[in-house]
């Protein structure tokens, strides 16, 4: 045991050093700060342009229309009647969509000339201008079609999932960005444990160091400085996201009709969300690294890398992939077993615990399999590493691979 | 009682047999040198003696009792093939290897500055050995294999790559060690060199050891001596024509002459005095270099 913290604390500190840890955790953490931000400036952005608009047409009409849009709108200018505009005339004007109305039986025609077809938001001039077309059509007042209009619809969930849409959208961010530092996190460390025990080999340390010590005490310190290292991490990019999350909260305090955000945040975190996030992240970085380390020992030349990179990547690519048809389908059957799956379980099981109505049962079931898949890998993992650190030369064929496996 | 005991040791790889019986003892505080051609096992045998490799036959014994895992922190290992760790300070790698041999953080950091002072590189302390000279990183390499003051230290080709400066430093530390009483195995293809550093050798060949002892009890497998004489003059072939199993052989330099061991070379001389002028007389005892050839050829043939 005293061997494996004097490895631990050694690479620990020899990782701690590599560059490819220091960006990792700077480059996270900014990386964090900007998906936090960016959606909300972008969104921001967007909606501005949105909500300008220039209005052309007789006065008539143009009043009317610029009182029934004002409050949603910002009205830039109110022209008289024209022709098509051109590009250049929205741009003159700092507007993206200039909407022209002429006179139509007992009511008016309207024609929305925008810069971009790719996105020109009818329907929300339509809700707006409806009971104004309705008011002008029927004679009624417009404060009356106004109400005809605004049909109530109560959303209510009755799945034991979240209570109110503005809980289901935190709860799908959170699962969103969670899934994001998972996966960042597993990756990251898994190949600095593999790069740290690749170096050990070219390097020629590795016969030094299993001449002093047992190979799976090496092994073991190797997988615990990556889970050091993987924790301080976590908390570096939790806290980045944090700091970036601050204003946000503040500025979307009462989100959907006033709910309050404590009440939301209540309601969309379960309880078994951040324990059983905490316990999937180390139980796939844990499966990851010992698997990555036992295939780092395998590699004599950095170059044979290549040709098992692939196999490397493949299942948490695949993972990945199934998390993210987990976030919109966190209960059909494939993603359910998914869940169950060693390797792709970590990932896939923490969105569905996270916007999914997972039985804690298929929870802990999920997790016994994969602990006990960490401890055959472990178990391999060793196996491998105890021949491989020593083995120089032509790369060992799956069947002598398998063969070792076995013991 | 010998210190380390190699006993009918015997390694596979799959179809190839790499140690198939090799045998020796090393008494304690001897210098013990492993000699053989490439590939006859030298390097197998050393991982087998540090448990890097588990035999599939024979037994190690160390101070008598067969070695296990709680023993390597009693040895000490410098691979012919030897790296550092690139980005790590000079110190704390040797530091690092101390504890790794279960020295105390206190007990790594002096041993590692004794040493380091001991090679000259003290000033390179703070140094990521990535950054010194291949001869500097050599020598911290050589201070993590002895740091923890091992009771055994195996040094696979400690010479090979080292400059004359550098392996003279080496040879000194080997002695050193000797002098404090480590037991110490070492192979090398520097004849000259492990006769002035091995109290005892073993010889090994296709994966079997051919002789083992001192260089006392090596010559005595060797049967002939050679005699140095100049000039070599008609009288000097007729007298030697007249020992038995002598013969004229090319000692590079000139004529030289084999004769048996039992040979009296006393009244050798004094039959040659009087019918020759004899400038040089020498009686020269084979060298580990012959000995070892001899054997090596020996077991070829």
């Amino acid at each position: 045991m005293n061997d494996v913290w004097i490895v631990c604390v050694a690479e620990v500190r020899r990782r701690l050093r590599s560059r490819a840890y220091q960006i990792g955790v700077v480059v996270g953490m900014l990386g964090i700060a900007v998906m936090i931000r960016l959606p909300a400036m972008l969104q921001a952005r967007v909606a501005e342009d949105q909500t300008r608009i220039a209005i052309a047409g007789p006065p008539e009409l143009t009043a009317p229309v610029a009182s029934a849009l004002r409050g949603t709108y910002t009205i830039v200018a109110v022209l008289g009647p024209r022709g098509r505009p051109t590009v250049q005339t929205l741009h003159r004007l700092h507007v993206t969509r200039l909407l022209a109305l002429a006179p139509a039986r007992r009511s008016f025609a309207a024609t929305l000339y925008v810069s971009s077809t790719q996105n020109p938001n009818v329907a929300s001039l339509q809700r707006d201008l409806g009971p104004l077309n309705l008011a002008l059509t029927s004679n009624f007042p417009l404060e009356t079609t106004r109400r005809l209009l605004a049909v109530p619809i109560a959303v209510v969930g009755v799945g034991d999932t979240f209570a109110t849409p503005a809980s289901a959208t935190v709860a799908h961010a959170l699962a969103f960005g969670l899934l994001f530092v998972l996966y960042l996190v597993v990756i990251l460390n898994s190949q600095l444990t593999l790069n740290s025990v690749i170096e050990e080999k070219t390097n020629r340390i590795a016969e030094l160091l299993v001449a002093a010590i047992d190979p799976l005490a090496l092994l073991y310190g190797k997988i615990g400085a990556g889970t050091v290292l993987a924790t301080v991490q976590l908390v570096a990019w939790l806290l980045a996201a944090m700091l970036s999350g601050v204003g946000l909260a503040e500025g979307s305090a009462m989100i959907h009709g006033g709910a309050a955000l404590g009440g939301v945040l209540h309601d969309a975190i379960k309880p078994l969300v951040i324990p059983g996030f905490l316990f999937l992240l180390f139980l796939g970085l844990l499966q990851f690294s010992t698997m990555y380390a036992a295939i780092g020992s395998l590699v004599s030349r950095p170059e044979e890398l290549g040709s098992i990179a692939s196999a490397l990547i493949l299942p948490i690519f695949v993972a990945f992939v199934t998390a993210f048809v987990a976030l919109d389908a966190p209960d059909t059957p494939f993603v359910v077993v998914a869940s169950f799956v060693p390797l792709i379980a970590p990932f896939v099981m923490f969105v569905r615990i996270a916007v999914g109505a997972t039985p804690l049962w298929q929870f802990l079931l999920s997790g016994t399999i994969n602990l006990a898949f960490l401890a055959f890998v472990a178990i391999a993992a060793g196996r491998l590493y105890r021949v491989g650190m020593l083995l120089y030369g032509r790369p060992p064929s799956l069947r002598q691979i398998w063969s070792t496996i076995r013991g | 009682m010998d210190a380390l005991v190699a006993d009918g040791l015997r390694k596979e790889f799959g179809k190839v047999v790499a140690v198939r019986d090799v045998t020796f003892a090393v008494a304690p505080g001897q210098t013990l040198g492993l000699i053989g051609p490439n590939g006859a096992g030298k390097t197998t045998t050393m991982r087998m003696i540090l448990g890097v490799l588990v035999p599939d036959g024979g037994r190690i014994v160390w101070q008598g009792r067969v070695v296990d895992a709680s023993m390597r922190h009693r040895f000490g290992y410098l691979p012919e093939e030897r790296g550092l760790y690139g980005r790590m300070d000079v110190r704390e790698h040797v530091e690092y290897f101390a504890r790794l041999h279960g020295l105390g953080d206190r007990d790594a950091r002096r041993r590692a500055d004794e040493w380091l002072e001991r090679l000259d590189v003290a000033q390179y302390a703070a140094r990521p050995c990535g950054e010194l000279s291949k001869g500097n990183q050599q020598k911290v390499q050589i201070a993590c294999a002895a740091v923890h003051a091992p009771e055994l230290l195996v040094l696979d080709e400690p010479f090979s790559g080292l400059d004359p400066v550098n392996a003279e430093m080496l040879a000194g530390v080997v002695r050193e060690l000797h002098a404090r009483g480590t037991a110490l195995v070492l192979s090398s293809h520097q004849m000259w060199q492990l006769e002035q550093l091995c109290d005892c050798y073993c010889i090994v060949s296709g994966g079997e050891s051919r002789a083992t002892g001192t260089l006392q009890e090596l010559r005595r497998r060797i049967p002939v001596r050679v005699l140095r004489i100049d000039p070599v003059t008609d009288a000097v072939r007729s007298v030697l024509a007249g020992v038995a199993g002598a013969r004229a052989v090319d000692s590079g330099d000139g004529v030289a002459f084999e004769v048996p061991v039992e040979t009296d070379v006393g009244k050798l001389l004094r039959r040659l005095a009087p019918v020759a002028e004899i400038a040089r007389f020498e009686a020269l005892e084979p060298s580990l270099r012959e000995i070892y050839l001899a054997t090596v050829g020996e077991s070829v043939a």
